[in-house]
């Protein structure tokens, strides 16, 4: 009967070896606080390394700042330079080129018709007035209004507002268009 | 004997056991109030560097840049800039930017009209607000030859002032003599007043800018030349359109 009972008692004596679980445990806590102390070391002097660097690249820029104070005014005249020229770009690109305008509609007006009235606004609207021998010039001029092949500056919309014979059996004419740059 | 024996060595296992407990949890706590503030701290001074490096780099190109900068070419763009755009409602400046665009065409100033409104002889600049473009607008009235009127167009292009066409109204009469007249403006603005601090950056020249100083360059080479050469000479003209206002 005894026997029975001692046998039980070693089984369970095996499944909670304390001895066991206390070395496993000394280890893992041995092999923890060895991390532990190697990683704090390293963080430590890794964190002194990097504030050396910080305070030295403070004093660097210090050292910078204090020769570029030697260069403040011509920094600032350089920066007001550029932002003049900004400026200057500003309106230069506000700027239409009349001269190529009014080349351009000359040289799409036919022989054998009289231009005596022209006006551009500033969205390029143009008004023409024109005198013509003939009715067929008039179709000659409006095909070469709609010519934009190979030209730097594009004739839109052109509408004729009036024609008008005059008694000499020659013809005046208003039209009106809109161009633009290519 | 062996009972109290058993004891003592489990009460020493559970000792060992509770010391480990213990050891680890504050390596746990350790970790966790040391270890991490001290690798945030380092994150945070690491972010500090790279900023520095930052200013470090620029303040090094600024004073390359700066060095490289030549102080009298720049204060000689500063000399045509008061041409160009002038600080203040300079009247007698563009009167004679007018004229000298009638004389160098050729073209007769039938009329100059300009309201340039209220005029302060000793504009303070301070006061202004650098970022605005202000405008004086005028009417111009001119009679000549076709190529006159070809020579004005090309010599507003190249102004030493800048001026900028609106409108145009162009005639001619039985005579043959063009009648142009011509709504415009030109421009002053006070110098603009660069924000200046450890961040501001020195750009090169931009290419916008480098438009602008092609057409200073140009206007340098143009100003003398165009006022010097009178009349429909001065033209810088590629080709000669057809004159459409010849009376067939």
């Amino acid at each position: 009967m005894e026997k029975n009972i001692n046998l039980a008692l070693e089984e369970k004596k095996k499944k909670f070896d304390l001895t066991k679980i206390s070395l496993y445990s000394q280890i893992f806590t041995f092999i923890t606080l060895v991390i532990f102390l190697i990683s704090s070391t390293v963080i430590f002097f890794y964190r002194i390394k990097v504030l050396n660097s910080l305070d030295s690249l403070k004093k660097e820029n210090e050292t910078y700042q204090l020769q570029l104070s030697n260069y403040k005014d011509k920094e600032a005249l350089y920066l007001t330079y550029l932002l003049r020229l900004d400026q200057i770009e500003k309106i230069l690109s506000l700027r239409t080129d009349y001269y190529q305008i009014i080349k351009e509609i000359f040289n799409r007006i036919p022989s054998n018709t009289s231009l005596y009235s022209l006006a551009v606004d500033k969205k390029r609207n143009i008004n023409i007035k024109i005198s013509l021998l003939d009715s067929a010039n008039l179709k000659v001029l409006i095909n070469n209004l709609n010519n934009n092949e190979n030209k730097e500056i594009v004739i839109a919309k052109p509408v004729i507002q009036s024609v008008v014979r005059k008694p000499d059996k020659t013809f005046e004419a208003a039209l009106s268009f809109s161009l633009d740059f290519k | 004997m062996m009972k109290q024996m058993i004891r003592k060595i489990k009460d020493k296992d559970i000792l060992a056991i509770a010391v480990c407990v213990i050891t680890i949890l504050i390596i746990i706590i350790l970790t966790k109030f040391f270890l991490t503030s001290w690798t945030n701290e380092i994150f945070q001074i690491q972010k500090k560097i790279d900023n520095e490096e930052k200013i470090k780099m620029q303040q090094l190109s600024k004073l390359t840049h700066l060095k490289s900068v030549d102080d009298e070419s720049v204060k000689k763009y500063f000399n045509d800039f008061e041409y160009i755009l002038p600080r203040q409602k300079n009247i007698s400046l563009l009167l004679s930017t007018i004229g000298g665009l009638g004389t160098a065409s050729g073209l007769s100033i039938g009329s100059i009209k300009l309201s340039p409104g209220v005029v302060y002889p000793n504009d303070d600049d301070s006061k202004k607000n650098s970022e605005v473009i202000e405008t004086i607008n005028f009417n111009l009235a001119l009679d000549g030859d076709q190529e006159q009127i070809m020579n004005f167009f090309n010599l507003v292009n190249n102004s030493k002032q800048l001026l900028n066409l609106i409108n145009i109204n162009l005639g001619v009469d039985k005579e043959n003599i063009w009648h142009l007249k011509v709504e415009a403006e030109s421009y002053f603005a006070p110098l603009p007043k660069p924000n200046i601090n450890q961040m501001t950056e020195l750009s090169v020249v931009s290419k916008n800018q480098q438009k602008a100083l092609k057409q200073i360059g140009n206007l340098r080479q143009l100003f003398n030349v165009s006022l010097l050469i009178s009349g429909s000479s001065a033209a810088v003209l590629n080709q000669e359109p057809r004159n459409p206002f010849l009376t067939y």
